[in-house]
């Protein structure tokens, strides 16, 4: 997670040093608002990849002598087939074209998403 | 382990080249497709290979339609005056050309690459969050879906063009509910996009198998990673520009109405901070896939791997500082500012080419059809990024703005280029998809016939921009060559869509033919090659060590004394025969699912 930190990292230094930049020559007030927020948005990840490595350490994965065969037993737990997804996508499609084809959809979408929502947090509990 | 230089390969003391198919097990059957069955197989897949083909096919399909609307802009051009349609209509249709071109074709089709291929390649089971990733197709279909019901509406399909600055995108410029099924469609497919990313950035962080350091990836797998980073950054930019027109329009709000102390300006910055890294971040992946065309039809190692790793980390930072370039003929943007960084990312993009150069250069090449369109790409590549440093001069570029330069330009970089690498992808991985192979015959065919109509095409285009003809207009006067031109342009559109009648006889003749491609037809380099052709439903049931960028040719060409072991073949039986428990839990899903190993 060494190099993927540095790389967040160096995004995050980039933008902010940009931003600086683009406010000394004049730039307008909304660029010098989207670099800043690139660089914020870049520190975030930064920020997640330094903390994981120092409470977990090195992987299997960034080792250069690891194996595919250490990584042995059950890799990953992944979620059976569902509708969830299609109807939580027919839900959120919902809401947005409520804005302008009429509340009264806006209000099936928020529906359809609470309920999608809600059985996929049951899902997850189950 | 012990090297063998390929030249020695002869000598009967020297062991063979080790046969992937005796690895990767195979069906025997043919009943294999990695792919639900039934309708509702597909509606609740979170398989990333069935989503990779659904992104594939839905993608393609836009094509086409976004072809068919071409048809109508070139029918219209090919002479002066109106025959056809309406110049309202004509609006519609380049608006929705250009939007369905663009948002649901291009940038989908790398979401395809990523899906199918980025698991594949780095020795993961499936993508880190499925059902996220089915969620984000899903909403990329029912935009995509909302975009051309536009064509329903009252007043037609949206009719401001494919970036929609206000004041015309605003109520009283485009009243129509079209407008307002555009300005949907695009926020839904926008936060699509941005889910994409989230899962794709943590697929290659999280996943990747043990030895695929970061250096070690696929050069395919690091320009969609890096795509994602900038599809994180612009595409919520986008979405939350659109909210903000929406809101104009339908709440009452003034964030772009000059009347009432809005900018229509901020809009335009906040569309080109998407707007200009979508370029790349249609662009990157099919960087890749020549990447990956080049190095193993040259039978060479990728020239300069971290120099292309560096170039496209140098053009992914830098494609969001360049956006206002789109603007200069504004006059409210720093001029010199972003002419420099425009000129900038000339360099990494040049180190591209200079590298996909070097890995053909002394290499054994191969002209299959894959090579064939890559070359393509390369040519068409280059002619666009020529015409974009040209256009990086604000005094040229004050000049040429809307006029046909701009067009030809765009569809040089984003038009053909993307087709000729997905073409060259296409042929590439189909016996990878599928087990079966496309016609090398037709692939030849379709490749010129696509080469010659896309160049009558779109390089007249060049000449009636510099003329002074303007796009985005249905009509034109007949003064000096503009009617010869068009008449050209309107011929090559021809020949370009003929092209895909042999591509398609070449799909149809490869599904009714027995899969025969093995697991490693072309002996390629990366880990997707080392799993039976179609996939098997987790992927891999074994892997080569990963020593490397190109595993799969050393495990090839390496004898690797770890592979033959005792130890090592009982720990991959091990892992392939799961507890009961195990089992039982991956006994839920249907036929398409889920790694379990």
């Amino acid at each position: 997670m060494k190099l993927e930190s540095m790389l967040w990292s160096g995004v995050t230094c980039y933008y902010m040093m940009l931003a600086v930049v683009y406010l000394l020559v004049g730039g307008s007030p909304g660029g010098v608002a989207l670099l800043f927020a690139a660089a914020a948005l870049g520190g975030l990840v930064a920020g997640w990849t330094w903390h994981w490595r120092r409470s977990h350490g090195p992987r299997p994965a960034d080792r250069n002598e690891g194996s595919p065969i250490d990584q042995t037993g059950v890799v990953g737990v992944y979620p059976t087939a569902s509708l969830r997804p299609f109807a939580l996508a027919v839900g959120v499609t919902a809401l947005v074209a409520g804005i302008a084809l009429g509340s009264w959809l806006s209000m099936i979408g928020v529906a359809l998403i609470a309920s999608q929502v809600l059985l996929l947090v049951h899902d997850i509990d189950s | 382990m012990t090297a063998i230089d390929p030249g020695e390969q002869l000598s009967e003391e020297m062991p063979p080249i080790l046969d992937l198919n005796d690895y990767v097990g195979s069906d025997p059957d043919h009943k294999h497709s990695g792919l639900p069955r039934t309708v509702i197989g597909w509606l609740t897949t979170t398989d990333h290979k069935a989503l990779g083909v659904a992104y594939f096919a839905t993608s393609l399909t836009f094509l086409l339609i976004g072809g068919a609307l071409a048809g109508i802009i070139r029918a219209e051009l090919a002479q002066p005056g109106l025959q056809f349609v309406s110049a309202a209509t004509y609006n519609s249709v380049f608006t929705i050309h250009g939007s369905v071109m663009v948002y649901l074709f291009a940038v989908p089709f790398g979401f395809g690459l990523a899906n199918y291929l980025l698991p594949l390649q780095i020795g993961a089971p499936d993508v880190a969050f499925p059902r996220l990733n089915a969620f984000s197709y899903w909403l990329y279909l029912l935009g995509g879906i909302t975009m051309l019901t536009g064509f329903l509406a009252d007043g037609g399909a949206a009719s401001f063009g494919w970036f929609a600055y206000p004041p015309l995108s605003g109520e009283a410029g485009s009243p129509g509910l079209g407008a307002d099924l555009w300005i949907v469609a695009i926020i839904l497919t926008g936060t699509s996009g941005t889910l994409t990313a989230i899962n794709m950035i943590s697929t290659v962080t999280m996943m990747r198998t043990p030895g695929m350091t970061l250096f070690r990836m696929p050069i395919l797998v690091w320009d969609l990673f890096i795509t994602a980073f900038m599809v994180l950054l612009a595409f919520p930019v986008l979405s939350g520009a659109l909210l903000m027109l929406l809101a104009d329009r339908h709440v009452g709000t003034h964030f772009f109405d000059p009347l009432e102390g809005g900018s229509p300006i901020l809009f335009q910055h906040l569309f080109w901070f998407f707007g200009h890294p979508e370029v790349y971040i249609v662009a990157l992946p099919f960087f890749g896939v020549v990447t990956e065309v080049f190095a193993v039809f040259s039978r060479r190692p990728t020239f300069g791997y971290k120099d292309l790793v560096f170039a496209t980390l140098a053009i992914g930072v830098l494609s969001l500082s360049v956006w206002a370039h789109h603007m200069f003929v504004t006059g409210e943007v720093v001029l010199k500012f972003f002419a420099l960084t425009t000129a900038l990312i000339a360099i990494p993009t040049g180190m591209k080419v200079f590298n996909w150069i070097g890995t053909m250069w002394g290499g054994s090449i191969s002209f299959k059809a894959p090579m064939k369109f890559a070359i393509g790409f390369l040519v068409l590549f280059v002619g666009g990024g020529m015409t974009g440093v040209i256009l990086a001069s604000p005094t040229l570029d004050f000049h040429l703005s809307d006029s046909y330069f701009i067009v030809a330009h765009f569809h040089y970089v984003m038009g053909g280029t993307v087709v000729f690498a997905l073409f060259a992808g296409i042929y590439f991985w189909w016996p990878k998809i599928t087990g079966r192979f496309l016609s090398e015959r037709l692939g030849t065919i379709h490749f010129w016939m696509l080469m010659v109509g896309f160049n009558m095409t779109f390089f007249v285009m060049h000449f009636l921009g510099r003329e002074g003809m303007a796009r985005r207009t249905a009509d034109y006067r007949p003064i000096g060559n503009f009617e010869q031109w068009n008449m050209i342009a309107s011929a090559g559109y021809v020949v370009l869509v003929a092209s895909f009648v042999p591509f398609g006889i070449s799909v149809i003749q490869s599904l009714r033919s027995k899969p025969t491609a093995g697991a490693d037809p072309w002996h390629g380099n990366s880990l997707e090659w080392a799993t039976m052709s179609p996939p098997a439903e987790h992927n891999f049931d074994w892997l080569p060590p990963i020593r490397s960028d190109r595993p799969v040719f050393d495990f090839r060409w390496a004898n690797y004394e770890e592979l033959t072991s005792a130890g090592v073949k009982a720990a991959w039986d091990a892992r392939n025969t799961q507890p009961e428990s195990a089992s039982a839990d991956s006994a839920q899903s249907d036929s398409s699912l889920e790694g379990d190993s």
